[in-house]
C-alpha cells in the first residue's frame, strides 16, 4: 500500500508553492491581510488545515461560479424538452419495447403521448414545451442536453449520482468540490449556499449539500426561506446589542492573552478572526438576502409580482445577488420531490412550470445583462426523467409517468457552455439515450472542465488514493457543448 | 504502574515551556504537545460537565433527537400538532444532557452542536477527523440556545457552590473554565462587567416583561451566564494544550 503521507506532502507542497498552504487556517486570507502571518512550515501530522482563499484553476476555464436549479423528483423530458411525434401518434397502443418500472403495481404497457404542444424557440429553433414560455425566450443562450443517463433509479440514489458522482451516500456534492477547488471570492459570505424551499428541508436533507469526506469548510450553508434564515445569525433577544458586545470583549481579552502565550499557533488566531468574520457575515448575509432593494422591473422579471412564481423567483434573485457578491456555488431547491409525477401529471406539470419557469429564465436574462453569464454556470435539471408509458391507467386526470434514468433532459447556460445548442438524442419514445449519451459523470467532467479543472486530477487524498468526483468511471468531456 | 507513569519526569513536564515556545513558536520540531481543538463530542460534553449538568448515566437506550423550528437538531422530543408539524422541542428530560455518544445518530439529521464542530460523517466510514475553524462555529458559540442554556447552568452552579460571594464565584468560574485563577485586573474587570451586564438585562426585562406563567427573570444570574458563555467559548476552554 502506498504511503498516504507522501501523497499528502506533494499536495501540501503544491499548496505552499501556491501561497496559501497555511496549516490549520480556515481564513488564511483574512489573517494575511491583517498581517498576522509569516509563512509557517509544519510537519504533516494529520488534521491539516483547509481554507477558502480564492484559488487558481490548473487550466483556463470560463466558469467562476455556479447556480444549480435542482429539480428534485424527475421532470418529464418528453413533456418539457424532448418532443416525440411517434410517441404522440401511437398514444394508447401497447409499448413495443421493454420497460423497467419502479412501481410495478401501477404499471401499464400503454404508450402515453405528450398531451401538450412544443414551440420552436429562438433563432436556433429549439423545441420547448408550451409550459416554458420564459425559457423559450432564452433558448439561444442555453444548451439543452437530451441524452442524460444515470442508470441509477430511486430518488436518493439518482440525486447522489447527479450531485456526487455515484449513487452511494457519503461522497461530496458538486458544490463542495467547486468550493474546495476554487475557494471563495468573498470574505463575508459562505462559499457554498443552499436556498431551501419554505416548506423546510428537502426530502434528503443535508445529502443535498454534504461535503462528504471533504473538510467541513466546504459544506453548503443552509439558508432557510423563513426567519432566521441562517442558524444563529442573530443574538438571543436579551443579549442583542451591548450585552453581546461586552461578552465579545471578555472573550477577545481571554483569547488574546491565550494566543500571546502561543505566538506560533495559527489556529488560535484563526478562531479569533472567525469571530470578526461572523460579525461581518451578520451584516453581509442580511444585505445579500434583502431583495426589497431590487428595482421593481427586476423583481417582476423574476416573477415576484405573481404569487405562484414569487417564491421560486425570490430564491433565483437571491442566488444572483449571492453570486454577484462572490459566492461560488448556490444550490436552489424545489419543494420536496415536486416533479415526481407518478400520477396526475396533466394537472401537476403545468403547475410546477408556472412556479419555476419565470425565475429560472430570468436568471439567464439577468446574468447576461449584467455581464455575469459568461462566468456563471446556470444548471436546470433533476435526478431522472420519466417513462413513455402510463402509470395509473385509469381516469385521465390520474395519469402519470414512472421513473426513467436511461434517458432524460437538462439544460445549462453560461460559464462557457454554448447557447442555442441541442445535444444528444433519445430513442423514438424518449426512453433511452441513444445518440451522444451524456452519463452523469460525463456531465461532471465537462462541468469541472468549464471551471478549468481536470476531473481526473482534482481530487482529495483518502484511504491512500486520490478520490475524485468522477471516481474512475471513464468520464469524457463533452467538448461539443462548450463554446 | 499508573503511579510510576504519573511520577515520571516526562509526564510531569509542562508542555508549553517558554524556551521551547521562544525557539520554535510554530512547533516545527515537536518540542511540545501540539495544541488541538477538542473534537465535536468533547466540546459538547465538556461544556455540560463544566456546567455541572452532564448526566453520567451509562448504557441504555439512546437519547432521541429532534428538529426545532429554527432548523436546529437537538437532543429532545418533538412535540407535534395535528398536522404532524413540529411545534416545539421538549428538552426538559435530564437525559438530554447525557454524553454525546448516547445521542441518537440519524444520517439525515446530524445534531447541530456536533455537526458544527466537525462530527465525522460516518457513511460509509471516517478515516481521519478534520478540525475546521469557520464562522458558523463562532456564530454557534455566540448565539446558539445550547451554549446559552449551558452557560446559565454554569452560573447556577457557581451560585450554588459559592453562595453570596461574587468574587468567589468569579474565581470559581475561572478555575473551572480556564484552569487558573483570574489576575487581579481580570477579576475586577469581570465583576464590573457583570454589574453592568446585570443592569442592561434588568432594563431589558422591564421593557420586555416575561409571560405571566414564566418564572421571574433573574438578571444577575443571566448576566453571570452571559459572561460564563464567553469563558466557555474561549480558546483555552476549546483547546487541548
Amino acid at each position: 500500500m502506498s504511503n498516504p503521507h507522501s501523497q499528502l506532502c506533494s499536495r501540501r507542497h503544491f499548496l505552499q508553492s501556491s501561497g496559501f498552504g497555511l496549516g490549520g487556517l480556515a481564513f488564511a486570507s483574512l489573517l494575511r491581510e491583517e498581517g498576522l502571518l509569516a509563512a509557517p512550515v509544519k510537519p504533516l501530522l494529520g488534521g491539516e488545515g483547509f481554507d477558502l482563499k480564492p484559488k487558481v484553476p490548473s487550466a483556463t476555464g470560463k466558469a467562476r461560479a455556479m447556480i444549480s436549479l435542482f429539480m428534485m423528483g424527475g421532470p418529464s423530458q418528453m413533456d418539457l424538452f424532448d418532443p416525440k411525434p411517434e410517441l404522440n401518434k401511437r398514444h394508447g397502443e401497447k409499448f413495443p419495447g421493454q420497460v423497467v418500472y419502479d412501481n410495478v403495481a401501477q404499471a401499464s404497457p400503454k404508450i402515453f403521448g405528450c398531451p401538450w404542444t412544443f414551440a420552436k424557440s429562438g433563432q436556433c429553433g429549439m423545441e420547448l414545451s408550451e409550459w416554458l414560455p420564459s425559457l423559450q425566450q432564452v433558448a439561444d443562450d442555453i444548451t439543452l442536453i437530451r441524452s442524460m443517463k444515470s442508470g441509477v433509479s430511486n430518488h436518493l440514489q439518482g440525486m447522489l449520482a447527479m450531485l456526487t458522482g455515484r449513487g452511494t451516500v457519503g461522497r461530496p456534492t458538486v458544490g463542495s468540490w467547486i468550493s474546495y477547488a476554487l475557494g471563495s471570492e468573498t470574505r463575508d459570505l459562505p462559499a457554498f449556499v443552499v436556498l431551501a424551499h419554505p416548506s423546510g428541508l428537502p426530502t434528503f436533507q443535508h445529502q443535498h449539500w454534504t461535503n462528504g469526506w471533504l473538510p467541513s469548510t466546504y459544506q453548503g450553508t443552509l439558508v432557510q426561506a423563513k426567519y432566521p434564515y441562517i442558524l444563529n445569525l442573530d443574538a438571543p433577544a436579551q443579549f442583542a446589542g451591548k450585552p453581546q458586545q461586552r461578552q465579545m470583549e471578555l472573550l477577545d481579552a481571554l483569547n488574546q492573552q491565550h494566543a500571546a502565550q502561543y505566538p506560533g499557533e495559527h489556529d488560535l488566531r484563526a478562531r479569533i478572526a472567525s469571530y470578526e468574520l461572523a460579525g461581518r457575515m451578520q451584516v453581509a448575509a442580511k444585505e445579500a438576502l434583502d431583495i426589497e432593494s431590487e428595482p421593481e422591473h427586476v423583481q417582476k422579471l423574476y416573477g415576484l409580482d405573481h404569487p405562484v412564481s414569487a417564491d421560486y423567483g425570490r430564491r433565483c434573485l437571491i442566488a444572483r445577488r449571492l453570486v454577484e457578491r462572490g459566492v461560488r456555488f448556490v444550490q436552489v431547491l424545489n419543494n420536496g420531490q415536486s416533479w415526481d409525477h407518478h400520477g396526475s401529471i396533466i394537472k401537476a406539470l403545468p403547475e410546477r412550470c408556472a412556479e419555476t419557469d419565470r425565475g429560472s429564465a430570468a436568471l439567464v436574462m439577468d446574468l447576461k445583462q449584467r455581464g455575469l453569464l459568461d462566468s456563471t454556470v446556470v444548471h436546470w435539471g433533476g435526478e431522472m426523467g420519466r417513462l413513455p408509458v402510463l402509470q395509473n391507467d385509469g381516469a385521465r386526470e390520474k395519469w402519470g409517468r414512472d421513473h426513467n434514468t436511461y434517458g432524460f433532459s437538462q439544460w445549462v447556460a453560461g460559464g462557457g457552455f454554448k447557447g442555442g445548442c441541442v445535444y444528444g438524442e433519445t430513442d423514438e419514445w424518449g426512453h433511452h439515450a441513444v445518440k451522444d449519451v451524456v452519463n452523469h459523470y460525463d456531465w461532471h467532467a465537462t462541468l469541472l472542465h468549464s471551471f478549468g479543472f481536470d476531473h481526473e486530477k482534482l481530487g482529495f487524498i483518502r484511504n491512500g488514493g486520490n478520490r475524485t468526483l468522477t471516481d474512475g468511471q471513464g468520464a469524457r468531456i463533452v467538448h461539443e457543448i462548450l463554446a | 504502574m499508573h503511579r510510576e507513569m504519573v511520577m515520571s519526569r516526562t509526564y510531569r513536564q509542562v508542555s508549553a515551556h517558554p524556551d521551547s515556545i521562544a525557539k520554535d513558536p510554530e512547533n516545527v520540531w515537536l518540542g511540545r504537545f501540539r495544541i488541538r481543538r477538542l473534537d465535536a463530542e468533547a466540546v459538547r460534553d465538556s461544556m455540560l460537565a463544566t456546567a455541572g449538568i452532564l448526566q453520567p448515566e451509562m448504557f441504555g437506550a439512546p437519547v432521541s433527537i429532534a428538529r426545532s423550528n429554527e432548523g436546529r437538531v437537538v437532543a429532545g422530543v418533538e412535540v407535534l400538532n395535528a398536522n404532524g408539524d413540529v411545534t416545539k422541542v421538549d428538552n426538559t428530560a435530564p437525559a438530554v444532557n447525557r454524553r454525546s455518544i448516547y445521542l441518537q445518530v440519524r444520517r439525515k439529521t446530524p445534531v447541530t452542536v456536533l455537526d458544527t464542530f466537525d462530527l465525522p460523517i460516518m457513511d460509509p466510514n471516517c478515516e481521519v477527523r478534520a478540525a475546521s475553524t469557520v464562522a458558523p462555529q463562532a456564530l454557534f458559540l455566540m448565539n446558539d440556545e445550547f451554549v446559552v442554556r449551558v452557560s446559565r447552568a454554569l452560573a447556577e452552579r457557581l451560585r450554588r457552590e459559592r453562595p453570596g460571594d461574587a468574587r468567589a464565584q468569579a474565581r470559581r468560574a475561572w478555575e473551572l473554565t480556564q484552569g487558573r485563577l483570574p489576575g487581579a485586573v481580570e477579576e475586577d474587570r469581570f465583576l464590573a462587567t457583570w454589574s453592568e451586564q446585570t443592569e442592561q438585562l434588568r432594563e431589558y426585562a422591564v421593557k420586555h416583561p416575561p409571560a405571566k406563567d414564566a418564572p421571574a427573570p433573574d438578571s444577575q444570574l443571566d448576566a453571570l451566564g452571559s459572561l460564563c458563555q464567553a469563558l466557555l467559548a474561549s480558546n483555552r476552554f476549546l483547546h487541548l494544550e
